[in-house]
């Protein structure tokens, strides 16, 4: 395929699993992302959205391994990338933002030093050059007094000024993917919506690909061009993200949209999904949302929901779902 | 800060009011005289002439009543005067400032180079747990800890000083006489060292600025050598302190093999000919000392690590 034809990012069949887990975490996740695109991926906590994060930048944690599929950014096979160009690749063409700010950064080194890092390794730049640079970074980020809190250590900084000292040293190798796991959940409320507003600023600018994961649909709609929903390992539904939010296909993006506080219970009860989300990692025959599904028993569907699991099947605009109820539906209509 | 500062002072200033309490009264409370012992030692005779017993003890101020001769020795030793060696009557302070001279060197060499040994190969063990060089280093560490200095500081002088006649077996003469005892000294620091890095490495690594460093495109190497190393030996700074406290009058074997006049040799000679202001000087010397090093480790603790520094201690 002709690289400029090609999505910047293409994740196909990706399968992530962990020794001695009867299930992998990530099974067959395929997902594209365009120059310039922000894809929100959606889901519960342990729905593998960070592993999928984590999986692009290979860097999961020890005893994690992707066992299938392939990862193309710009053209360049990445799973497949000897660790020094891999090295260049960090950094230099994809950055990320992580849920714990303080917790990623080093204790013992100054703030100025980390954001240095890529420009040096990345940008050729000397230490001087660099230093000018993190302060014009800072300033970009929107931290005052950049000279002085340029020698501060990570325990002096605010969540929501680590989180800003992050975006500055995930920019300062420009690259041309921001991968941002979570990046408001651990901050203040007043404090999201800020960085939340810088990252989308930064990456108008920048015309960053930004793959946005998030268990907050508000942030979604703000944000996002398209939306990716995962249940335990694996796509759901996935399409624009005004259609997916305005006519959520998949039983499970529709409960997720009740319990969301983007739109308001008639009743004006908080909601939730019953039962637990299943964790990837553990074994379910058929469809891995059946247990909690309403679909299923409606639709008369349960024993084919739990035998086989449905195939994502698309619509006409490109909002693909995997859904069994949803597929008797229209052919149905049809 | 300032009065944290103080109280720990004043904190330090008791205790050594207190070890200097007990370093006075321990060689009273050990039984024996030591006066008879001096004579008997002098005269080669069991039979000692009872007056002059009496014109030794009033000669060497023990006839007084203990809390007198308590505040005498303590307002002394206060000014740096510890009196007088019973066995050789040379001044005490001034034998201990030779002999601690002595051992500092050999202590502060051999934790070199255990350290020197220890970071580098516990970091390396750490990053590949289970793996050749981790294996390895555990059966060293195994191996250190479990083999004792009576037996491996002979050894050495049989092999190197006596076979391949590299180094001398004994003495305190050159440069050369510190290698092999410190090379023997080292081994079980050493291993310690490697044990307490490579646990600290394994937590270090796994921690999420470790990933965050990674994600900005630094290799492995650089990620420990920039984000790994500080915060991986920070313990280790502490088991340093608290080593070199202790071989300054522990290590009696290696001197006596060695013949070397360090603290070590000094104490065990005065334990056993019962010189009480050796013995009383040594100890106060030796527990000062190691409050001293103890407090510099601290204060190296808290500037290798700034969140203890503005006490956002985890």
């Amino acid at each position: 395929m002709n690289k400029r034809d090609e999505p910047l990012l293409v994740i196909e069949d990706l399968k992530v699993a962990f020794p001695g887990q009867s299930a992998p975490v990530i099974d067959g996740l395929s997902l594209t992302l365009d120059r310039g695109e922000v894809l929100a991926l959606v889901g519960e906590s342990g729905s593998g959205k960070s592993m999928t994060a984590l999986s692009l930048m290979r860097l999961l944690p020890s005893g994690g391994a992707i066992t299938g599929g392939r990862i193309r950014f710009d053209g360049e096979d990445v799973l497949s990338l000897p660790d020094r160009q891999m090295n260049r690749l960090r950094g230099g063409r994809m950055a990320m933002l992580f849920q714990q700010p303080q917790a990623m950064l080093d204790p013992t080194s100054r703030v100025s030093a980390q954001i240095a890092e890529p420009l040096r390794l990345h940008r050729g730049l000397g230490r001087r050059a660099a230093m000018g640079r993190v302060l014009d970074l800072l300033r970009d980020v929107g931290i005052p007094d950049p000279a002085v809190r340029a020698r501060c250590f990570s325990h002096e900084l605010s969540g929501g000024m680590a989180q800003r000292v992050m975006m500055a040293a995930a920019l300062s190798g420009d690259p041309d993917m921001l991968i941002a796991d979570e990046p408001t959940t651990a901050l203040d409320v007043t404090v999201q919506a800020q960085i939340l507003r810088l990252i989308d600023e930064e990456r108008r600018k920048r015309n960053l690909a930004t793959l946005l994961i998030t268990h907050d649909l508000a942030v979604v709609a703000a944000l996002a061009d398209r939306v990716a929903v995962m249940y335990a390992g694996r796509i759901v539904e996935e399409g624009p993200a005004k259609a997916v939010l305005e006519s959520p296909q998949h039983p499970y993006t529709q409960a997720l949209m009740r319990c969301s506080l983007l739109v308001p219970d008639p009743h004006g009860q908080l909601l939730s999904i019953p039962g637990s989300g299943t964790h990837a990692r553990e074994l379910t025959c058929g469809c891995r949302f059946h247990p909690r599904c309403s679909a299923a028993s409606q639709h008369g569907l349960v024993s084919r929901c739990m035998r086989s699991e449905p195939a994502l099947k698309p619509d006409a605009d490109g909002h693909v779902t995997r859904c069994w109820a949803v597929e008797t539906e229209k052919e149905t209509a049809a | 800060m300032l009065a944290r500062l103080l109280q720990r002072l004043l904190i330090l200033g008791l205790m050594l009011l207190g070890v200097s309490l007990i370093a006075f009264l321990v060689p009273f409370v050990s039984g024996g005289d030591p006066v008879r012992t001096i004579l008997m030692s002098r005269v080669r005779d069991l039979a000692v002439d009872p007056a002059a017993v009496e014109a030794m003890r009033v000669h060497l101020g023990l006839d007084r009543p203990l809390p007198v001769q308590y505040g005498t020795w303590l307002w002394q030793a206060l000014q740096g005067d510890l009196g007088y060696s019973f066995t050789s009557g040379r001044p005490v302070a001034s034998e201990i400032g030779r002999a601690l001279g002595v051992s500092v060197t050999l202590a502060l060499t051999a934790l070199g180079i255990a350290a020197a040994v220890a970071i580098p190969l516990g970091t390396l063990a750490a990053t590949r747990p289970g793996g050749t060089v981790d294996s390895a280093t555990t059966l060293m560490i195994q191996t250190f800890v479990a083999t004792p200095e009576y037996w491996l500081a002979p050894m050495g002088i049989l092999v190197f000083a006596l076979y391949l006649g590299w180094l001398p077996s004994a003495g305190w003469t050159s440069w050369s006489s510190l290698v092999l005892p410190a090379m023997v000294l080292s081994l079980r620091p050493m291993a310690y060292f490697t044990q307490v890095t490579r646990a600290t490495m394994m937590d270090v690594l796994q921690a999420p600025y470790i990933t965050a460093a990674r994600s900005r495109g630094l290799s492995m190497r650089q990620t420990v050598m920039r984000h790994g190393l500080r915060n991986g030996s920070l313990p280790v700074v502490t088991f340093f302190a608290l080593w070199l406290a202790g071989l300054l009058g522990g290590s009696v074997v290696i001197e006596v093999i060695f013949a070397i006049p360090g603290m070590g040799r000094l104490l065990y000679e005065a334990v056993v000919n019962r010189d009480v202001p050796m013995l009383q000087g040594g100890f106060v010397s030796i527990v000062a000392l190691s409050i001293l090093i103890n407090t510099i480790a601290d204060i190296l603790y808290v500037a290798l690590n700034p969140a203890v520094r503005s006490g956002h201690a985890h």
